[in-house]
């Protein structure tokens, strides 16, 4: 980047060039956030009583376009760390196609954006949720937490699991015991999805100093707390049925859903890596976290279809 | 305006080569409409969601 002018390079030709919108939208980690916009809406859908079609669109596009901000604020931030590692060394600030302060700037107005509209559109609660999940993921698992302890994802993990309560808070205004849950499942959950990446991806994250639990903890504990993870996971998925929250189409899913997930996780958790590993299992376990996750708050989202309709 | 020597703005494309300044103009069109397609965007869904709200207390007040 040339730090004169405030415009960032293109690589090949050394060209001062403002940043192509692609690489604003790529800033909002478009993956991330279909998960993210996924859970946000089962959520609300999962809620009991009723939203208009257009305010529901709004709270799940202000669940999006913050989680875009924060995603971008955390590019901002991790710049430097990101150059240092393979699988985000193209992203756009790293490879200077885009200057930081447009990315600082980027994020601050999605971010505040996405709260004013949720709270003059939905309700306040949901927009003061959206505000914390956003200083949540930005400040407290990027600046703070993520540099500073192997613990970082657990505890960063937070971050992820408030969409699924701000649906929810968007069509019934306030907390209890259901939202919270739905948020424990993803807290919970990041974790193993998360240390199961960081397996075969520890190479990179020892390289930048970040204290992921393989760098720090060693591998075999890693391995451990995964399986421990996956055990705790199943009764917090099964909480919402056993409470009353959902009918059998959530628990029958959430109990064959969770079963195939411990079952992976005892094969990460029991084996140890050798020399040119190339650790499939902790890959089918990462693929099966992201389908999981998907299927359950789909389920979520039809169990409450199916007591509207009648059907259990 | 104040001018600061450490950010003097964004170059000029007549700065530019022909090559330089083609690709600075397209992306900057690039940018321009999507920005315009997002506050295009943004004004229709202000317009629904006054509609709907104002529907909705005029609802409550009947």
């Amino acid at each position: 980047m040339d730090s004169s002018t405030g415009l960032a390079s293109a690589p090949a030709a050394g060209v001062p060039l403002p940043a192509d919108w692609r690489d604003f939208f790529a800033l909002t980690k478009p993956r991330v956030m279909t998960l993210v916009i996924f859970s946000g809406l089962c959520g609300l859908l999962a809620a009991p009583g009723t939203i208009h079609p257009v305010i529901a669109f709004t709270a799940i596009l202000c669940i999006a376009v913050g989680a875009g901000g924060a995603a971008a604020l955390n590019m901002w931030w991790e710049a430097d760390i990101d150059a240092g590692m393979k699988r985000t060394a193209a992203r756009p600030l790293p490879s200077g196609r885009m200057d930081p302060t447009s990315a600082r700037d980027f994020g601050f107005a999605l971010s505040g954006a996405s709260v004013m509209v949720m709270g003059l559109g939905v309700n306040w609660l949901a927009a003061g949720i959206l505000a914390f999940s956003i200083f949540y993921y930005a400040w407290i698992y990027t600046v703070w937490l993520k540099p500073r302890t192997p613990q970082n994802i657990v505890i960063g993990g937070g971050a992820g699991a408030f969409p699924p309560l701000i649906g929810w808070v968007a069509v019934t205004g306030n907390i209890t015991l259901m939202p919270v849950l739905l948020f424990l499942i993803i807290f919970m959950w990041t974790p193993p999805h998360f240390w199961a990446l960081a397996l075969f991806v520890q190479i990179d994250y020892a390289k930048v100093g970040i204290p992921m639990m393989p760098v720090v903890a060693g591998e075999k504990s890693t391995r451990r707390q995964i399986l421990i993870y996956a055990i705790l996971l199943l009764p917090v998925t099964l909480a919402p049925w056993l409470i009353g929250g959902t009918g059998w189409v959530y628990g029958i899913s959430a109990v064959v859903l969770g079963l195939i997930f411990v079952a992976l996780s005892i094969k990460v958790g029991l084996r140890e890596s050798v020399p040119d590993d190339r650790m499939l299992p902790e890959k089918r376990l990462f693929g099966y976290s992201v389908l999981y996750l998907f299927v359950l708050f789909g389920m979520l989202a039809g169990d409450r279809l199916a007591t509207v309709q009648g059907w259990q | 305006m104040m001018n600061d020597p450490l950010n003097p703005g964004p170059i000029a494309p007549e700065h530019l080569s022909k090559e330089q300044s083609d690709l600075y103009r397209t992306r900057q069109r690039g940018r321009n409409k999507v920005l315009g397609i997002v506050l295009g965007a943004l004004a229709v869904l202000f317009f629904a969601i006054s509609i709907v709200k104002i529907a909705a207390q005029t609802g409550g007040a009947n």
